[in-house]
């Protein structure tokens, strides 16, 4: 009794992929072998311990094909746009932080307001102004009224004078232009006949106008008949495309499916078959 | 892989739909995306133990299947060629962090718990917290204790056990000889073994908690 099974033997042996004659071999041997006995059962157990352990679900991404190249599109959400934005905005926030800091960015506020610096602080000195006392102001104020009003006064003056001499004169030239038209009466009749004829012309413009805006909405109207007719042509032309191609990929489909079906009904009646066999 | 369920049958049965991904199909090839994504996913999961990083690398293999599926010739060897494009990256990223030893500065964990409610709540279900923090505890401890175990172990046990992959089939994924994947394989789970033992997780501790 020197057999001894080589260990790919072993491995065949635990998935019962020996032949009768060689398994009753290798149980021989084991039967003599306790320690090996062992170890087979060790493994065995263990084998139970990795078949409680389930897939993993995962969400298969799209491949599109783009020329030669493939193009991933995954479905992650953990990788969102959304996601990386925030991180964008967060990492720019540090950045400007990062700059004010090393600037020596500062808002300061007093009395006279507020200061934007960068680097060192200067103080800004403050010009020391003489004071007036409130009677050099008034004094001052009371100058410049009294210039004001005399100056003032003297413009109204004059522009009084103005306006009385041109009302004198324009009354003279209408006293003599109605004087005029009081002399030379005009006659009624010529009057009349002006009129007959200026509504004879506001007619025939009327007329003239009223035909041709008619004739340019016919023109029009026209145009846009054509061209809708045309678009509906157009329209009804890519509708019938559309239509066509997704019959195409409609017959394509089932065409594909109809062959997966048969395949796998074949299958499932040579599985059937083989099982009553 | 056993048919379990339709979504099985529909991964073993999706010849038409890589055939029309060989042709550019955009459609045909984000339905691929569909059937195998969370596979791959988890598949990474378990190797780099990171959310990110197996988001990282599960992009990065449906990329690669863009780029490349018009050289793949044998229709029915799909999913172990996916699969390699999948262990590569995650070998990748493993002589990645080794080369720099640098600790993320995010508590991956913490952002893995985040994800985890967010799924929880958009899948529209009950979000079970007791039975999630359960889950999630084996999660971790698993998680720890694979990440323990030497990286070639590592992939075989985690496609046997996990992606109900045939001893030819991880062969053929890593370019190895079936002998040498069933020696792994062995070499693995008796590691990972130890590891729980050290722990104290044992069968009947786990099945106390769940």
């Amino acid at each position: 009794m020197s057999y001894k099974p080589d260990e790919s033997t072993l491995v065949a042996y635990l998935y019962n992929e020996l032949n009768n004659n060689d398994r009753t071999k290798v149980e021989q041997y084991l039967k003599t072998h306790p320690e090996k006995r062992k170890e087979l059962d060790e493994i065995k157990s263990m084998r139970q311990i990795l078949r409680k352990w389930e897939d993993k679900e995962v969400v298969e991404p799209s491949f599109v094909l783009d020329n030669n190249n493939v193009v991933v599109y995954s479905k992650n959400i953990w990788q969102t746009s959304l996601f990386r934005a925030a991180i964008g905005v967060a990492a720019s926030l540090a950045l400007l932080m990062l700059v004010g800091y090393f600037t020596n960015f500062s808002i300061t506020k007093n009395e006279t307001g507020i200061y934007l610096s960068f680097g060192k602080q200067v103080k800004v000195k403050e010009e020391a102004i003489p004071s007036l006392t409130e009677a050099d102001i008034k004094l001052i104020m009371q100058e410049t009224l009294n210039k004001n009003n005399d100056s003032l006064l003297s413009k109204i003056i004059e522009v009084e004078n103005n306006i009385s001499d041109e009302l004198i004169t324009y009354q003279k030239t209408n006293d003599r232009a109605i004087q005029s038209i009081h002399n030379n009466s005009i006659d009624e009749s010529i009057i009349q006949q002006y009129v007959v004829q200026l509504k004879e012309e506001n007619k025939s413009i009327l007329f003239d106008l009223v035909t041709s805006t008619e004739n340019v909405q016919k023109q029009y109207v026209n145009d846009l008949m054509a061209d809708f007719s045309l678009y509906l042509e157009e329209q009804r032309q890519s509708d019938l495309q559309m239509i066509q191609t997704s019959f195409n990929s409609l017959k394509d489909n089932t065409e594909v499916n109809q062959t997966e079906t048969n395949q796998i009904l074949a299958s499932i009646i040579t599985t059937v078959n083989n099982q009553n066999n | 892989m056993h048919a379990e369920t339709l979504l099985d049958i529909a991964m073993m049965h999706a010849d038409t739909l890589i055939v029309n991904a060989q042709k550019g199909n955009e459609k045909a090839l984000n339905k691929l995306v569909g059937l195998w994504y969370k596979r791959i996913y988890n598949y990474a999961y378990k190797y780099v133990s990171q959310h990110d990083v197996a988001t990282e690398i599960s992009q990065k293999t449906f990329i690669a299947m863009f780029r490349n599926i018009r050289k793949l010739h044998d229709v029915d060897r799909f999913k172990p060629w996916l699969y390699r494009i999948a262990t590569n990256l995650c070998h990748e990223e493993d002589r990645k962090k080794k080369r720099n030893k640098m600790v993320s500065l995010s508590d991956s964990r913490n952002n893995d718990e985040a994800y985890e409610m967010e799924i929880g709540e958009a899948k529209g279900n009950s979000y079970n917290p007791e039975r999630n923090f359960q889950q999630l505890e084996l999660e971790s401890m698993l998680l720890e204790a694979l990440s323990e175990i030497n990286e070639e172990h590592r992939s075989v046990v985690i496609m046997k056990e996990y992606e109900g992959f045939k001893f030819r089939e991880i062969a053929e994924v890593l370019g190895v000889s079936e002998n040498t994947v069933k020696t792994r394989l062995y070499a693995g789970l008796k590691n990972l073994k130890t590891i729980l033992k050290k722990k104290n997780i044992t069968k009947e501790t786990v099945y106390y908690e769940l």
